[in-house]
């Protein structure tokens, strides 16, 4: 009787075990199953959220690809535009080889035919004479000739599109070349226009390392700016005002500064945060593109790791630009 | 083969044991040819414990062999080398894969001691059994946790994998139960019997993961042609 209830017991204990482990495995069996379906729906989001931005992504890259495309153009046209403003200057710079090379090579005919006479006459000593000038003429003709070309050079390089590299250059010619394009450029354009520059270079600076077609460009835009400002105060004064641009450049232990300051109207605070950005002008509507001083900036400080800074001097009138180059 | 026919006959329980793993075995052979490696295994699984069941029985009802005593030791090991190659396909984790390989480690130290210096050849390898089993679960309950870390299946029940893991948990779940409670109190004899029914079940369902399988790559080359 009593090994019959025991044996009862032990069955009864063992089914109780039994069913309780079956419980447990159903029951981590379905929450296996369910967590599994939910982080599989997080998972799902995630691919899609994934698949979204990757899609995004996509999408910004080419719109990025294409702003650069379209940058490129606009670095283009921008050129373009200042070899526009250029042309007149050019014209003027180009005319003055050209007199020259032609008044040298009227000269030269003029020799050669009194040549021709004191050879008819044996006359040697004026044979010679002649031959000695003639040899003048011709040096002064090749002398213009190459300055024409150099022009020339200047102009296309400015016109180029493509990654220029460095190369030693004189920065003090290329100030001096850029400030008269730019003067001239400013007289063809406008017959009223009427202001004067002062040119200040150390002559202690040596040729070094700059992209001179770069540093032309921004040299141009800033000295045009210049021009442009103080042409307009000039206008709008009736006072006894004396228009002037000065330009000046100076070494320094590691760099060398450019400097271009106006007495013109100057930029107001709240412009002279803007002045660098792209598309930021203050000139009347089809005169300038906006992209003149935020190439400028990305010329010195990308271009040639230095700095361009503004000085507003709104309160005595006026501007100052200064570029530091590093040597 | 009459002696053995004769003798699974004689019980009801016995008949869907050995039918089932002879049916199993069968019924993979149709598709073992396209199936992933890991599926390879699990046929292996089948086929063996359908070989060494069979053909043990055999041998004993003819009275070349005198018990399945000694024949356990080795059984035992070779079927759990093929669970660990099974696990060790299939969980891809870096301490996944280390700790399958410590469950082996342990598995195999374990049972070469168990079978030279304790119980030896002459006795059951109960004690080695218990082990595997042991280890079994724990295999299984890694994979899952590894399934649902790294959500490898878009549907879960169309999964021969899961059906499988499911299976090797529940049953081996259920005989770490009974080896512990007989070492308490004494399960009902009846028990033996379920637990029959419970193996044939689960090398049906191994047999149902690997045409899960076969089924998956079928759609997966259809796809790709």
């Amino acid at each position: 009787m009593q090994v019959n209830s025991s044996n009862e017991t032990n069955y009864i204990v063992f089914i109780i075990a039994a069913l309780v482990v079956l419980i447990l495995l159903v029951g981590f069996i379905l929450y296996f199953v369910v967590s599994y379906r939910s982080k599989q729906k997080d998972y799902q989001l995630l691919e899609d959220q994934k698949k979204k931005i990757d899609e995004q992504k996509h999408i910004l890259e080419k719109t990025l690809e294409e702003l650069r495309a379209t940058q490129q153009q606009l670095i283009h046209a921008e050129k373009m535009a200042s070899l526009g403003e250029l042309t007149a200057g050019i014209a003027h710079e180009i005319q003055n080889p050209l007199n020259f090379v032609t008044n040298f090579s009227e000269l030269s005919t003029e020799l050669i035919s009194e040549m021709k006479t004191a050879v008819e006459h044996h006359e040697l000593n004026e044979v010679l004479s002649l031959a000695d000038d003639l040899a003048l003429n011709m040096e002064k003709i090749n002398f213009h000739g190459q300055r024409a070309g150099s022009i020339v050079k200047g102009m296309l390089q400015h016109s180029r599109s493509g990654t220029p590299q460095k190369e030693l250059s004189d920065v003090n010619r290329l100030v001096d070349e850029y400030v008269r394009l730019s003067y001239h450029g400013m007289r063809a354009k406008d017959k009223t226009f009427n202001a004067s520059y002062d040119l200040n270079l150390d002559p202690e600076i040596q040729p070094f390392p700059i992209i001179p077609q770069e540093i032309g460009r921004v040299i141009l835009n800033l000295v045009t700016n210049a021009f442009f400002s103080v042409n307009e105060k000039r206008k709008r004064t009736f006072e006894n005002y004396q228009p002037l641009v000065k330009i000046s450049t100076q070494k320094k232990e590691q760099e060398v500064i450019i400097t271009i300051e106006d007495n013109g109207e100057g930029i107001s605070d709240e412009n002279a945060s803007k002045i660098f950005q792209p598309f930021f002008t203050t000139k009347p509507s089809g005169q300038g593109t906006g992209l003149g001083l935020s190439i400028s900036y990305e010329i010195i400080t990308q271009g040639h790791q230095g700095k361009i800074e503004l000085n507003n001097h709104l309160n005595q009138g006026g501007t100052s630009f200064t570029i530091s180059l590093p040597l | 083969m009459a002696h053995l026919i004769e003798y699974i006959s004689g019980s009801i329980f016995k008949e869907i044991y050995y039918y089932s793993l002879l049916l199993s075995s069968i019924f993979i052979l149709f598709f073992i040819k396209k199936v992933q490696r890991p599926s390879l295994i699990i046929s292996g699984i089948v086929i063996f414990s359908m070989l060494h069941n069979w053909i043990i029985l055999g041998l004993i009802l003819n009275g070349v062999l005198e018990s399945n005593k000694a024949v356990y030791h080795f059984t035992t090991f070779i079927e759990f080398i093929l669970f660990f190659l099974f696990y060790r396909n299939s969980i891809t984790s870096y301490y996944g894969k280390l700790w399958v390989l410590a469950g082996g480690v342990i598995y195999f130290a374990f049972q070469l001691i168990n079978s030279f210096l304790i119980q030896h050849f002459s006795y059951y390898n109960s004690n080695g059994i218990i082990i595997e089993e042991t280890i079994l679960v724990f295999y299984a309950l890694l994979f899952f946790s590894e399934i649902r870390q790294h959500v490898f299946y878009d549907n879960l029940f169309k999964e021969g994998f899961f059906w499988f893991n499911t299976m090797v948990l529940v049953f081996n779940s259920f005989q770490v139960f009974i080896w512990g409670f007989q070492g308490f109190l004494q399960t009902p004899l009846w028990w033996f019997d379920i637990s029959k029914i419970l193996s044939a079940i689960m090398y049906l369902v191994f047999a149902f993961a690997v045409y899960l399988d076969y089924l998956s790559n079928l759609s997966k080359s259809n796809n790709a042609g």
